[in-house]
């Protein structure tokens, strides 16, 4: 891990349901992207702390309470439908042929020999052109009702991934497959219609058990009695915890997979529903949930001071935030320059000082976070400056002046006014528009600010029924742009269009290797920037807070679930229980 | 008696019928999307079109109207579009959770409120009668989810970080572990967690009935009857508490028909603040993702609950009024 | 002072315009010229010179509050005038001091010339009359109604009253966070906006939300009720099912479903408030026109030929004015707090316009660090609704003979 240890500073700020959408971009990518940074945190000393020994060696044993917006939907990952349904489904219920991890700025996969969520030993390009991939499993896994993991599940699950009944949402990792074919119980192969860069992520779905779900109709899986009813271990899994008991709309109580190696150290882990967000900062304060996601950074304040025995963590540069222009809307947004000068009328440094947010947050510049060390180009993808002067100075030789000195400007009679709306019930972003409206305000832009309800907005961007709007996009680990800035597809909100990127994505797309593909990419991402569709505002981490309790936690880039086999509980009970998960006996219900 | 009730029922079909229709095509002619929950941009839009398919809704709305009657006509519900299983099987736990809440509010409500209102009511502009009329109204004006925060920050927050002896849970039903509890565990547990969403819920409630049960003591006891039984030289307190109580609880009973929607209401706020998995919750929740057969399933229970209450107040004044027993 | 504090009960009904008898009557001091010029000079202070203190208090006090108003605000009332185009809610504020000022002065003249001409009665007082001693005997709905007035005098003279703009950041690292000083007497909040100010502006908002729906609610409802219980038959039958359906759903759920549906602007909460607000003024108002439609003078007027439109409007409505007034009230006090809840989902008020609710729900997150945020606008909306009840229930105890003692 390329990162050491980090301390997160004071900061404050906010980040609420919106980050909604963004979470479910990441769900849906997920299965291609594991792994991430390490940032070890440390946080307080404890006041009125229980004595903890948080470097004692990891015992066995214990209970860890984690606080989650909304319910699981479904325990499966090729139909993850909520955010809880991506993450228990990707990171802690079922393993896959690879597991992925980021690694000094790129995406990479390892094998059974680094992470025991990795179904293969070994993997090998072949045949003409090298579009084929052999991958030798380990033979002594098995699933969580006792019958072995084989190729044959692998082959089960692409069989069933691209069924219309499914309506799986990671079928385009089938896009280019074009059969994958059974060498023997653990060996398999894929076969691809091309070389590609993304081949190998594409076979790092999770698969399902086929023995379980083999006679069940695609379209029936969802009703099938182990999904429907998957307590007591009656969902048959992979990874090293299974679901001990689900009560909807409460809470998901994960027990351990008696099959998987090495056992989980925690008896139990359980999933808490609390919707509100000072509800949930209350239950962690008091000690009753141990890790909590998403803390806004307003709470942050309270939990340095009132809360010792909390430590901060955070997912790295997970989200951005952005303003969109959309010509359609509002004609004047048609003219590249005058984008540039709605962006150079911005103080976003200003703006994370006075949202005291500069501590998880940088200012943005392009679609590549700078985590991307193939992809982000300091120089072309650089965040604008504040130059107001200069902003004036293009809108002015639009001819955008104020004739009628009433402070905003006007161009035949047309004030330069519009609406910028965003999505409700997310504060960071409710705040950041009031901030922006006054800076444009100081360069004779009058905007409107409207928040419109999730749903209605998404509505509203696919309708391109909106004029600018501030949302955010999680940024998935693989470089593509295509799904964003490729000419009329669903989500360029912007309708942007260029002849040059539409051929820069084409190229790189066409690459036979991410190193080949890169260079494309990153003018791609130069070119897009240059013709600022949106204005990039920053760079977002996730602030997690866990209680120090609970020990063992690995959050960081790729999610706050990863390698629940560690996780342990200081207070965990001594060494009998301890006796009884070595002989592989269940945990208790 | 009984046929008078029965076409209650049969008159608020009708009713009921109305309402579903108007959400129906509210809901669905709105803008957004059940689908919107997988806004993700690595998913085609031929994907989502399939869901559209799958779930429906690639049919003109008239269609869907009518399939969804002749399902509902049947019972059948439907299913959640967000849980991925029959409404049928969402409803009776949720609604259990919600009717919980709001027996002990209510029960809390009228015992509070009557309590209140019978003493302003026997010291009327006395200074008792002022400072109580004061501090129920203030109660009463409160906006419910800001005594909810309060109460959390109270007695849950700050009784952990002071040390106090009895600290609330702010969320949930029950604690973790609740399975290996015993019974009298369990009872204390969710008593525990009862009580601070059943106050947010019930104190403005209970101000409320203070103040019908005030107006309605008064009008009593200004009647020539109490009078006569003043007169007769029977204890303030048998007049009081067996002439005047007696005839002043019937218009308050009709008030538990109207709690019965305001209590509802009350509970959508209160619910998610508590994260108190009912109705209230699950009605916003599936506004908010589209479930277009969860909305329409929670409105009609919704709706029925307030006939249902309705109907309650209509016997329970026939109980407590024996001049409307005869008609 | 024998009959100074007559029981009405008991008080036999005569017609206004009989001569007054003498005895009983309890007359005054006529009022010295030297009075009149005190009571020019500072009004009240003739009052307090002849004994009556509390009236004099109250009208010197008030007559004090609003000259040094006038004194503070000196500089932005000549602002008013001078700027380029006249800001319309500065000239509102402006004509409002002017008014209170005068109606203060002319009170404390016109209260000195006639309790001094004119003694007291006892006799010949018509519903009103009654209701309103009835009215001043219940202390705190006068309460209620010296803050419902104060209140709405302060959102006419926000513009003049408020120490900062609403919605002015500053330099935000410097100004936000602030605790409640004398600089900020609420302290500020994130953006470093003054809180006094925000709850002053807010007070407009919210206020106006409430009235406007209420209103509309009101009128919505007087309509449908008269119009179903005075044509009874299919008429009212129609009319009354519509209102129980729409009375037998949870109100906030409606609201959130259309609210959520739409852009939610100020007009479109208020309107769908007062359309969701309307059911039990119809029903209150159909069971009086229930009653009055049988009573003699509606058949008289009937009789004589009048207009259906004519009959409700000058006979029926009028008489069924009580009950509304009193659901009024209290309904300003209850759409205030939707509207809040409202705010709280993110379905209110858009900001940067303060509304009490948006306010509460911007603080909650720094709660735990920065109180002020939020404690203020809630207490503001506790204050306010308070006053709405107090005088709500003052009306009813007023207005409902029943309930007389």
């Amino acid at each position: 891990m390329a990162h050491a240890a980090r301390v997160v500073r004071v900061s404050n700020g906010r980040m609420k349901a919106g980050c909604f959408a963004d979470r479910r971009f990441l769900s849906g990518t997920r299965g291609a992207l594991a792994g991430g940074l390490l940032f070890l945190t440390a946080c307080g000393g404890g006041r009125a702390a229980p004595p903890v020994d948080p470097t004692g060696p990891p015992r066995p044993g214990g209970t860890a309470v984690v606080a989650v917006l909304a319910d699981m939907s479904i325990p499966l990952a090729i139909v993850a439908q909520s955010v809880l349904d991506g993450n228990l489904g990707g990171d802690v219920m079922y393993m896959a042929l690879v597991a992925g991890a980021w690694e000094e700025g790129r995406l990479v996969f390892h094998t059974a020999e680094d992470n025991p969520l990795a179904m293969a030993r070994s993997y090998e390009y072949f045949g003409p052109d090298s579009t084929s991939l052999r991958f030798r499993m380990r033979s002594d896994l098995l699933w969580s009702d006792g019958a072995p993991i084989t190729a044959g599940d692998i082959a089960y699950t692409y069989g069933i991934l691209d069924a219309p009944a499914l309506a799986s949402p990671v079928q385009h990792y089938k896009e280019f497959i074009d059969s994958v074919t059974v060498v023997n119980d653990s060996t398999v192969d894929f076969h691809f219609s091309r070389r590609y860069p993304e081949m190998l992520s594409h076979t790092a779905l999770q698969p399902l058990p086929a023995h379980i779900f083999q006679g069940t109709a695609p379209g029936e899986l969802r009703n099938h009695p182990t999904i429907r009813n998957p307590e007591d271990g009656q969902l048959v899994v992979s990874g090293p915890y299974m679901i001990g008991s689900w009560q909807r709309g409460q809470s998901v109580t994960l027990v351990r997979n008696p099959n998987f190696r090495p056992a989980g150290l925690l008896d139990q882990v359980v999933f808490r529903v609390i919707p509100d967000p000072t509800t949930r900062l209350v239950e962690l304060q008091t000690g009753r949930i141990d890790l909590l996601t998403g803390i806004t950074h307003d709470q942050v304040p309270a939990l340095r001071t009132g809360a010792p025995n909390v430590r901060l963590e955070r997912e790295e540069k997970r989200f951005y935030d952005y303003i969109g222009y959309n010509p359609r809307g509002f004609e004047p947004f048609a003219d590249r320059e005058v984008r540039r000068a709605l962006g150079l009328a911005i103080d976003v440094p200003g703006l994370l000082a006075a949202l005291q947010m500069e501590e998880f947050a940088v200012p943005a510049g392009g679609p590549y976070a700078p985590i991307f060390r193939d992809l982000f180009d300091p120089v072309g993808q650089a965040p604008l400056p504040w130059d107001p002067a200069e902003a004036r100075r293009i809108l002015e030789s639009k001819g955008w002046g104020d004739s009628n000195s009433d402070g905003i400007l006007d161009r035949n009679g047309e004030p330069f006014a519009f609406t910028l709306v965003t999505n409700a019930g997310n504060q960071r972003r409710a705040d950041v528009s009031q901030i922006i409206q006054r800076q444009w305000r100081e360069v004779g832009i009058d905007v409107r600010l409207q928040q419109l309800e999730t749903n209605t907005l998404s509505d509203n961007l696919n309708r391109r029924d909106f004029q600018s709007a501030l949302f955010g996009w999680s940024v998935g680990l693989t470089p593509d742009l295509y799904p964003l800035w490729g000419a009329g597809t669903p989500f360029n909100f912007t309708s942007y269009e260029n002849p040059e990127v539409t051929a820069l994505i084409e190229m790189a797309r066409t690459q036979r290797t991410e190193e080949a593909a890169a260079d494309y990419w990153r003018s791609a991402a130069s070119a897009i920037v240059a013709d600022q569709p949106y204005t990039w505002l920053f760079y977002l981490d996730q602030i997690d807070g866990v209680s120090n309790r609970l020990q063992g936690t690995r959050i960081d880039t790729y999610g706050p679930y990863q390698r629940l086999w560690e996780w342990w509980v200081t207070d965990a009970p001594a060494a009998e229980q301890g006796a009884e998960v070595a002989s592989g006996a269940g945990a208790a219900q | 008696m009984i046929s008078y009730f029965l076409r209650r029922l049969l008159g608020s079909i009708p009713l009921l019928l109305g309402i579903l229709t108007l959400i129906f095509f509210i809901i669905n002619i709105a803008p957004g999307d059940p689908t919107a929950r997988y806004f993700n941009p690595n998913i085609s839009p031929e994907v989502i079109a399939q869901m559209r398919t799958n779930l429906g809704l690639d049919q003109p709305i008239h269609i869907r109207y009518f399939k969804w009657l002749g399902s509902f006509a049947q019972g059948d519900f439907g299913y959640s579009f967000g849980q991925l299983r029959p409404i049928s099987e969402i409803l009776p736990t949720v609604l259990w959770n919600t009717l919980q809440l709001m027996i002990v509010a209510v029960v809390m409500i009228f015992i509070l409120g009557m309590l209140i209102g019978i003493v302003q009511a026997v010291r009327q502009y006395s200074v008792v009668d002022n400072v109580l009329t004061f501090f129920a109204l203030f109660f009463y004006s409160m906006p419910s989810f800001w005594l909810a925060l309060m109460l959390i920050l109270i007695f849950s927050l700050k009784a952990s970080q002071w040390g106090w002896p009895i600290q609330f849970p702010a969320s949930q039903m029950t604690s973790v572990g609740y399975e290996f509890f015993s019974t009298g565990e369990r009872i204390t547990d969710r008593f525990m967690h009862m009580i601070l969403p059943a106050l947010a819920l019930g104190v403005g409630g209970a101000a409320g009935i203070a103040r019908y049960m005030r107006g309605s003591m008064l009008e009593v006891i200004h009647q020539d009857y109490i009078r006569t039984a003043r007169a007769k030289g029977l204890s303030e307190r048998i007049v009081i508490f067996k002439h005047a109580l007696r005839n002043a609880l019937i218009p308050i009973v009709t008030l538990l028909g109207l709690y019965l929607p305001i209590l509802l209401s009350g509970s959508v706020l209160v619910e998610t603040i508590f994260a108190w998995p009912g109705m209230g919750r699950l009605i916003v929740d599936a506004i908010f993702q589209r479930d277009y057969p969860l909305v329409m399933a929670t409105s009609f229970i919704a709706a029925g609950l307030v006939v249902v209450g309705n109907l309650v107040a209509d016997v329970l004044y026939a109980v407590v009024d024996p001049r409307i027993r005869t008609e | 002072m024998v009959h100074s504090s007559g029981d009405v009960e008991f008080a036999v009904p005569e017609p206004v315009s009989a001569p007054l008898p003498a005895a009983g009557v309890v007359t005054r001091a006529p009022v010295t010229p030297a009075q009149y010029i005190l009571s020019a000079l500072l009004p009240g202070s003739a009052q307090i010179a002849r004994g009556e203190w509390v009236g004099g208090m109250l009208l010197a006090f008030s007559w004090a509050i609003m000259l040094s108003v006038t004194f503070l605000a000196r500089g932005r009332i000549a602002g008013v005038f001078t700027a380029g185009r006249m800001p319309i809610d500065g000239l509102v504020a402006v004509v409002t001091l002017v008014l209170s000022l005068v109606t203060i002065w002319g009170w404390a003249m016109y209260d000195l010339k006639v309790r001094a001409r004119r003694p007291r009665r006892r006799f010949g007082d018509s519903q009103w009359t009654i209701a309103a001693r009835q009215f001043r005997r219940n202390k705190l709905a006068i309460a209620g109604l010296v803050v419902m007035i104060v209140l709405y005098l302060m959102t006419l003279l926000t513009p003049l009253l408020a120490p900062y703009d609403p919605t002015a950041q500053g330099d935000i690292v410097l100004t936000r966070y602030l605790s409640p000083s004398f600089q900020h007497l609420m302290g500020t909040d994130k953006f470093g906006r003054d809180i006094f100010s925000r709850v002053l502006y807010g007070a407009r908002i919210s206020l106006s939300i409430g009235f406007i729906a209420v209103g509309l609610g009101v009128v919505l409802g007087a309509l449908i009720g008269s119009v179903a219980g005075y044509f009874g038959k299919w008429t009212d039958t129609v009319l009354m099912r519509f209102t129980d359906m729409m009375l037998s759903f949870p109100r906030v759920i409606l609201l959130i479903v259309i609210i959520a549906l739409f852009e939610p602007t100020i007009w479109l909460v208020v309107t769908v408030l007062g359309l969701t607000g309307w059911m039990s003024v119809a029903r209150i108002v159909r069971g009086e026109v229930l009653t009055l439609r049988e009573r003699e003078f509606v058949q008289a007027a009937k009789v004589l030929g009048m207009s259906d439109a004519r009959i409700i409007w000058r006979h029926i409505i009028p008489n069924t004015l009580a009950p509304v007034i009193v659901y009024a009230t209290l309904g300003i006090g209850n759409t205030i707090l939707v509207e809040a809840s409202l705010s709280f989902l993110g379905l209110g008020v858009q900001p940067p316009t303060p509304s009490w609710g948006n306010m509460i729900n911007d603080g909650r997150d720094s709660l735990i660090t920065a109180w002020w945020i939020s404690t203020f606008p809630g207490l503001a909306i506790v204050l306010t609704v308070v006053a709405f009840n107090l005088l709500g229930d003052g009306l009813r105890d007023a207005l409902d003979p029943r309930l007389r003692t």
